[in-house]
Formats: C-alpha cells, sequence, structure tokens
C-alpha cells in the first residue's frame, strides 16, 4: 500500500517548473523534491491547499492510493 | 577521526565537558589496565615469590558477634550488621596458584571492560550530542551497548556471589567470622544499565518522530 505522488505530472501539465512553484507556494525547492520523489512521511493541508491553488488542481490529481 | 585523540574545542557547554571527562577516564582506565597487565606479566615470568594478586571485594559474615554489634552510648546507638563489605588484599605466589589468579584476574577483567565500554559509547554518545546530532541514529545504539554491557556484568556478578571462592574460601578467620563470598556485584550498574536501556528506547522512538518531521512537507 502506498500514497503517490503525481506532482512531476501535474506540473508537466501545467508547463510549470519546481522553481516556479516553489516561488509561488513558499516551500522551499528541497521540501518540494522530497514530495516530488515520494521521499515524504507527511504533507501538511496548509502545503496542500496552497500546491492546488498554485497549480488549479484538486488534492486527487496530486496524490493516488496504490495497492502494492 | 579517532575518537581516542583528544582535540578541544572552545565551547564548553555541559555535554563537551562530559564528553572531554569521558575521554579523559577512558585513557586513564585503558593505561592503567594495560599497565597492570604488562606489571604483573613481568613479575610472573620474572618468577617472584611473593606479588599481590589481586584486590577482593568480599562479604564478611560475623555471625557469632552478636553481643557486640549493638553499641550503646548514652546519646547514640550504632549497630554493626551482620554482614560487612571489605577489600581483600591477596598475595601469594602466581605459580602455585595460577587458576586462582587467573580466576580474580578475568573477574578484574571483566569489570575494568565492562567501565570502559560504557565510558567510551558514553564518550561517542556526549560527542554527537555536542555536535548537535541529539537525533543521530547511531545514538540509540550506544545507548543499547551502554545499558546491556553493564546490565548483563552487574548479573554476571551476582551470579558469582553464589560460586566458590578459591583461595580466599579457606582462609581461616577468627572464631565466628567466615568470608560468605566475594561481593563483585554493583547495584549501580545494574540501575545505570537498565536506565540506559530505557534511554535507548526513548531516544529510538525520539528518532522516529524526528525523521517523520524533517519528511513532512
Amino acid at each position: 500500500m502506498a500514497i503517490i505522488v503525481n506532482l512531476d505530472v501535474v506540473l508537466a501539465k501545467r508547463k510549470m517548473s519546481l522553481t516556479e512553484l516553489s516561488e509561488r507556494v513558499g516551500v522551499t525547492m528541497s521540501n518540494l523534491s522530497i514530495l516530488k520523489t515520494g521521499k515524504a512521511k507527511a504533507i501538511r493541508f496548509s502545503t496542500l491547499e496552497a500546491i492546488c491553488e498554485a497549480l488549479d488542481c484538486q488534492p486527487g490529481d496530486l496524490l493516488e492510493f496504490s495497492e502494492d | 577521526m579517532n575518537p581516542l585523540v583528544m582535540k578541544f574545542k572552545e565551547d564548553w557547554s555541559l555535554a563537551y565537558f562530559l564528553y572531554y571527562t569521558f575521554q579523559i577516564s577512558v585513557g586513564l582506565l585503558v593505561g592503567t589496565v594495560l599497565i597492570s597487565l604488562i606489571f604483573n606479566t613481568i613479575l610472573f615470568f620474572k618468577g617472584q615469590q611473593l606479588i599481590m594478586l589481586d584486590e577482593i571485594p568480599v562479604l564478611i559474615q560475623t555471625e557469632y558477634f552478636s553481643e557486640v554489634r549493638d553499641i550503646k552510648t548514652e546519646s547514640f546507638h550504632v549497630m554493626i550488621p551482620e554482614t560487612v563489605k571489605a577489600n581483600m588484599h591477596l598475595s601469594g605466589n602466581p605459580k602455585t596458584n595460577i587458576w586462582s589468579v587467573l580466576y580474580y584476574r578475568l573477574i578484574s577483567l571483566i569489570r575494568h571492560l565492562s567501565v570502559i565500554i560504557a565510558l567510551f559509547f558514553g564518550m561517542k554518545l556526549f560527542k554527537n550530542i555536542a555536535e548537535g546530532e541529539s537525533f543521530n541514529r547511531q545514538n540509540p545504539k550506544y545507548l543499547f551497548i551502554i545499558g546491556w554491557t553493564l546490565f548483563l556484568t552487574s548479573c554476571l556478578f551476582i551470579l558469582l556471589s553464589y560460586l566458590p571462592t578459591p583461595l580466599i574460601g579457606s582462609v581461616p578467620l577468627e572464631n565466628g567470622m567466615r568470608i560468605k563470598s566475594i561481593y563483585f556485584s554493583d547495584n549501580n550498574f545494574m540501575l545505570g544499565g537498565i536506565i540506559s536501556i530505557v534511554f535507548g528506547y526513548v531516544i529510538k522512538e525520539a528518532n522516529r518522530i524526528h525523521e517523520e518531521q524533517k519528511l513532512t512537507v
């Protein structure tokens, strides 16, 4: 069981770089990299809200549940 | 870097102070054990007839001295317990008592080694804390090593107090006095060991929470 973060997919669809997202959301590049590479253990609602707002998407677009 | 090489920093926080103290203690204790080993080996091979075999802590039972154990004066009352602790200085020809010498030397060595191990890993622990790495993954390991070493040594000493005592067990004492057992067991060892093991689990859990917090975006 795992939660997959599709941040790179949404970023590609919006044609936005990680640096730009970092500036818009106010989250450091290293933290966004942790999230993008799936190393994150948790995500705050405030961060999720800010990312969804910046990328104009739903939390479900960023996060996906996988059985394996 | 060799942890036994001292490098003083200008930061005199408590952690650094303990780090240096432990470092000096390890050095002194290792030196003492080595000098003692070398000195005794030289004396043994030189064929010395009478050398100090060991200093052995024992429990002496004074069961027939009940009438002199209670000392009463006008203003106070002193009671000497039935069992008293004492350090016996054992000297003799090492060649004729070789197994007894080796037995006591081995116990003494185990005791010193356990203290050296505890001090050495304590030193590494305080070094990490002094350098701001309280949540280092190695810290719980160090605490477990310290804890289990002290705890098991303490258990061994308790076990040894029930075993026969070579040489000193046959020492003729004053009537009414007898050597009950050797007494290496130290409650501080057991208490220190248990506290270290518990702290090890606490730090391990703290590390897990810290790691989770670090990876929360």
